[in-house]
């Protein structure tokens, strides 16, 4: 297909459309499980709960195999496909990226059927609301998948609005106060930051008569308007994506909504709606900051945000006792991690950002199953809890330890390699720009690993070198003991943990394996 | 005899997987059956030692340079497989190798880590809690130690040196004494906080520096690894040098050997020797030279950075503080030797004087410490400190014998400070208390111990006739020539540094008169009926070790003939590759 179609009239439109829509196979077949998992809970409400779960893994699998197809038809060499009259960009960066959104999801799901919130008001197995959950989390996935592969303002700012509006609802699905609370906390944010967003947008529609980034006329555009208003516009646009990203300055909804949210929503939470963003992120830098023609230091503004997201991250996850706000600090500091492979620009830094994200959901995926299992246990998110419990499970405390250890960035793990090649393609942008702040990111960047320890640490140190000082545990269990299970943990959540920790080990000691796919993947916007 | 031929071809590898294998075979047996993990740990760690003596027997101590890859080194044993090969798109393709090698530098550390291993193993007989864990750690500690002392392809090295941290870690903060978290993390977060420096060093490195014979298989200069002559070598690196290369056919490595050359890195690189670029002005080489400098430092350690020593080695339990102090501080001193020095010679000639000024202050540092400690434990830990103060003296001086003796320091001190910690660890078995004020003339009562505790006690203080003394002398001869030699330390350094030996008779003589002569007196009445004398295990760990560092005193040439032919060519290699390097960078 011609890269730039001019478009004159309805007939053309239209027979464009039809064209394309053969391109968006998988989000149609997304799209049309979405509605027949919305007819069964018409029909069979309150019934045959694990048909829900059979069909939203049946409608993933679909999908995800119809992305393999469509990887394995994109050459390598090809630039993309523009469609639906240049309103997103099919490319194999965007292929990966829902493929990845996908197998995410996937987890997602499997981690989700022995959840069980504290109210027991959220339990995948017993309640009647299955059907609007699985139907809310196929909005969200359409618009992540959407959002990876749009270049068009209006596209993205839909994409966004679709992941936000299905977010804020998965929020509430603990429902109790905690989880009310937090959703309308991210609906204040979230529209604050679209609202921002949609501000620079416009200004952006002004400047250059087009909402295609990929058009000639944007670009052109930009470099002849006055910098003030490229700027704001620029600025204000960025905001909207950092707020996705969970990134400094429009991170702060994610501590209360990781709180307050159903945990597997938040494993969801942290790895699809930032992967999108990082996406966009990424489009958008090679689109807009690398057009503007003036001398703009946008580079070093991207690094400071990087060291900001990356201190407040960091430093703010110390001090916390409940284990899911810890985690979220934590995103918010692998936010700034992986910005810095975005700043980087080079493609081996767009290669180190697929890296990084594709190991990130891995490990947080990990962490939360985890934590889900363990809470399950406790009765409590507090990290406090967590004593004795290596000694108790090793199984599990190992498990947990070493998804920790990737976190904090240590060999052998994947989250080391995933460090090191942010950090070289950060070397390298430094070589060639000489700017002392990209110097600078590096030094701190890599000495917040050592701060990251502390927290990560805490966890199978409370795990091991804390003995249990009540037996509230043993006795707990013997009153259960009545019931089915000799071991505390379901073997189906096990294997999943097992599943999910060993690819780490496996891409620390063979990163190619995964590098190769990405290698694949032309770096040209 | 196929597998004796494997063996003989990949004694390095064997002598690194050996606990793994034996870790991976315990962690399918239940931790009820205690006997079985200390057995399976004294045999794995048994074995890696019978490895070590293989390796000794067979080691060309006067091999000769021939091949034309290794500037200057000569590495026997070498095993080299692909392990990582990455395309990156523009960054070009990255080679990550299994490279392990030894050669005079490393091969004694080897046979100590073995030894000392060893001892530390059957020192654990006397856990009792959670021992699956214990042992299961303790074997992952001995594959990391080992490899750390072999790799030579950097990626390798930091894995396993960063790796050494976690188990340690755990086997401090879940076995240790009362204040083990606080001591394990603070370990943990100096010893992280080291291996930054040398991650940010290495990420710069391997960005910089190509693999000349991979390259030149890509670019079609050469046809295979096999046959390499150095004038194909050399034109590979010339038409780097000219940029006549294609970014997407250099081969960036991590090979610690392909980063010595200087002609191996890349033009308008950072730490390429003609980039005048620098860093605030200053050359890049020599602030790398630095960070790699304190990630190591942090490790041996040396004074301001010493902090988290005393904390560790008195929290932790005996075999471990073993370990700790006879070879993960050699560690350090290793780095030091092989990557620090050996791959920013520049550095080496440029800060000695300031390297020499720190070993100096360690050793008066540490051992006024050891002088004030009430504890015997931090007693000993503060000697260690002042003892790796001569590793780091022996090192700036740049000499042979200052180097040697800084290598046969860091031996000697690794078998007599295991020495040291065992014998705290029989007091402190005996009545869970290590202060020195709390005893009094201990040879009434023990005498065997006495002996042995006297024997330590002189070897650590350098009497002659023991391993400590051979190799302080060497380190003052060194220090003390090298003001004629290549002027790099001051006369005075050698002389200050002498009156660390005299603290060091003063608070060892003071100690053995406190505790082990004089009236007989133990703070608490009950510990009478538990101060027995050695029993027969002690006496396992206690009598090798007493023997090595009497026979490595005696005939101090079993040691330096192993080093001498690699110590001569290192010395040579960082004094002229190091003015070489050190005129181009400042660019007279």
């Amino acid at each position: 297909m011609e890269k730039s179609i001019e478009v004159h009239s309805l007939g053309t439109q239209l027979s464009e459309i039809v064209e394309s829509a053969f391109f968006v196979f998988p989000e149609i077949c997304l799209l049309a499980f979405l509605l027949l998992i919305l007819i069964f809970d018409l029909i069979f409400r309150q019934k045959l709960l694990w048909l829900f779960t059979i069909t939203a893994l049946l409608g993933l699998f679909l999908t995800t195999g119809l992305l393999l197809q469509q990887w394995s038809l994109t050459a390598e060499s090809s630039e993309g496909l523009s469609l639906f009259s240049r309103m997103i960009q099919l490319d194999r960066l965007a292929i990966y990226f829902k493929i990845l959104i996908c197998v995410s999801a996937v987890f997602t799901v499997l981690i989700s059927v022995n959840y069980k919130s504290r109210a027991g008001s959220f339990h995948l197995r017993s309640v009647k609301r299955i059907g609007e959950y699985y139907t809310v989390l196929f909005g969200l996935l359409l618009g992540a998948m959407l959002l990876s592969m749009s270049t068009h303002l209006l596209i993205i700012y839909l994409a966004i609005e679709l992941i936000s509006i299905s977010s804020y609802i998965l929020t509430n699905f603990n429902f109790d106060e905690r989880s009310t609370e937090a959703s309308i906390k991210y609906i204040l944010y979230g529209g604050v930051s679209s609202g921002v967003m949609l501000y620079g947008m416009s200004l952006l529609y002004g400047l250059t008569g087009t909402l295609d980034m990929t058009h000639p006329s944007f670009q052109e555009n930009i470099a002849a308007a006055p910098m003030i208003l490229v700027l704001f516009a620029g600025l204000f646009t960025l905001g909207g994506f950092l707020f996705k990203i969970s990134s400094a300055p429009f991170h702060l909804w994610a501590p209360d909504v990781y709180e307050g949210a159903p945990t597997p929503v938040v494993a969801l939470f942290s790895v699809v709606p930032k992967a999108a963003g990082f996406v966009v992120l990424m489009r958008y830098t090679a689109h807009f900051f690398s057009q503007v023609s003036f001398d703009f230091p946008w580079q070093t503004l991207l690094a400071v945000i990087a060291i900001i997201t990356l201190l407040l991250g960091n430093f703010a996850a110390l001090w916390q006792k409940n284990v899911k706000r810890m985690m979220a600090y934590s995103s918010i500091a692998h936010s700034g991690f992986i910005l810095i492979g975005v700043l980087s620009t080079s493609s081996f830094g767009m290669l180190s950002v697929l890296f990084y994200v594709s190991v990130y959901a891995l490990m947080n995926l990990a962490a939360f199953l985890i934590i889900i299992m363990i809470s399950r246990e406790t009765g409590s998110e507090e990290i406090s809890q967590y004593r004795g419990l290596g000694e108790q499970y090793p199984l599990i405390g190992v498990l947990m330890l070493i998804a920790m250890i990737s976190l904090t960035g240590l060999p052998p793990t994947a989250g080391f390699t995933a460090k090191l090649f942010i950090f070289s393609s950060l070397w390298e942008a430094y070589q060639s720009s000489d700017n002392l702040m990209l110097l600078l990111l590096l030094v701190f960047g890599l000495f917040n690993t050592v701060v990251s320890l502390f927290y990560y640490l805490k966890i199978p140190y409370f795990m091991f070198f804390k003995k249990s000082e009540t037996t509230f545990v043993a006795d707990r269990f013997s009153h259960q003991r009545t019931g089915r299970r000799h071991d505390k943990f379901y073997l189906f959540d096990k294997i999943l943990a097992i599943v999910l920790i060993f690819p780490l080990l496996i891409l620390f000691f063979k990163s190619n394996w995964l590098i190769d796919f990405i290698h694949t993947i032309p770096f040209e916007f | 005899m196929g597998f004796l031929s494997l063996m003989q071809n990949h004694l390095l590898t064997f002598i690194i997987f050996v606990p793994v294998v034996v870790a991976a075979l315990l962690l399918c047996i239940p931790g009820r059956f205690k006997p079985v993990f200390k057995i399976a740990t004294i045999t794995a760690t048994a074995i890696q030692l019978l490895l070590a003596i293989l390796i000794f027997q067979s080691f060309n101590t006067s091999p000769a340079v021939s091949s034309a890859i290794q500037p200057g080194f000569v590495f026997q044993y070498v095993e080299k497989l692909d392990w990582i090969n990455l395309d990156l798109n523009t960054f070009g393709k990255l080679s990550i190798d299994y490279f392990v090698a030894v050669d005079g530098l490393s091969v004694t550390l080897v046979g100590l880590a073995a030894l000392v291993l060893l001892v530390g193993a059957i020192s654990s007989w006397t856990i009792q809690d959670n021992t699956k864990g214990y042992f299961l750690l303790y074997l992952l500690l001995c594959a990391s130690v080992v490899g750390c002392f072999v790799a030579l392809d950097f990626f390798l090295f930091y894995l396993f040196f960063e790796f050494m941290l976690l188990p340690m870690y755990f086997l401090i903060g879940m076995w240790g004494g009362p204040r083990r978290e606080y001591a394990a993390i603070k370990f943990f977060l100096y010893t992280l906080a080291g291996s930054i420096f040398i991650l940010i060093v290495m990420i710069g490195l391997y960005t910089s520096v190509m693999d000349p014979i991979e390259t030149g298989i890509q670019a079609g200069i050469l046809n295979d690894a096999e046959t390499v002559t150095q004038a194909q070598i050399t034109e590979v690196q010339q038409r780097i040098q000219e940029n006549t290369i294609p970014k997407n056919q250099i081969v960036k490595t991590f090979n610690m050997v392909a980063m010595m050359d200087r002609a191996n890195y890349l033009p308008d690189t950072l730490l390429e020797v003609n980039n005048n670029a620098g860093i605030f002005g200053f050359s890049a080489r020599l602030i790398a030279f630095m960070a790699l400098f304190i990630g190591f430092v942090i490790k041996l350690p040396a004074v301001p950075l010493h902090t988290w020593l005393p904390d560790a080695h008195v929290e932790a339990p005996t075999p471990i503080s073993v370990v700790l102090a006879g070879i993960l501080l050699k560690v350090g001193g290793y780095g030091l030797v092989r990557a620090t020095y050996s791959i920013f010679p520049d550095g080496a000639v440029f800060f000695a004087w300031w390297i020499g000024l720190l070993g100096v202050i360690a050793i008066i540092y540490g051992a006024m410490n050891a002088l004030a400690m009430k504890d015997l434990k931090k007693l000993i830990a503060y000697s260690s400190v002042s003892h790796m103060g001569f590793v780091l003296l022996g090192l700036a001086s740049l000499t042979s014998e200052g180097v040697s003796g800084g290598l046969f320091q860091m031996f000697s001190h690794g078998i007599i400070t295991s020495m040291l910690f065992l014998i705290a660890g029989v007091v402190y078995d005996r009545t869970g208390d290590r202060m020195i004020a709390h005893y009094g003339g201990l040879s009434v009562k023990m005498p065997s111990y006495t002996t042995l505790v006297v024997i330590a006690f002189f070897a650590s203080l350098g009497l002659p006739g023991f391993s400590g003394f051979v190799a302080e002398i060497m380190v003052f001869l060194g220090s003390f020539n090298a003001a004629t030699i290549n002027q790099l330390l001051p006369r005075w350094m050698a002389i200050v540094a002498t009156v660390g030996l005299i603290l060091g008779a003063a608070y060892y003589l003071w100690t053995l008169q406190r505790m082990f002569f004089g009236p007989y007196y133990l703070l608490k009445d009950q510990w009478n009926g538990q101060m027995i004398d050695l029993n027969l295990r002690e006496y396992v760990m206690l009598i090798p070790l007493a023997l090595a560092t009497l026979v490595f005193g005696i005939f101090p040439s079993l040691f330096l003939n192993m080093v001498n032919a690699s110590v001569s060519s290192f010395v040579h290699f960082v004094n002229t590759v190091g003015e070489e390097n050190l005129r181009l960078i400042l660019g007279k």
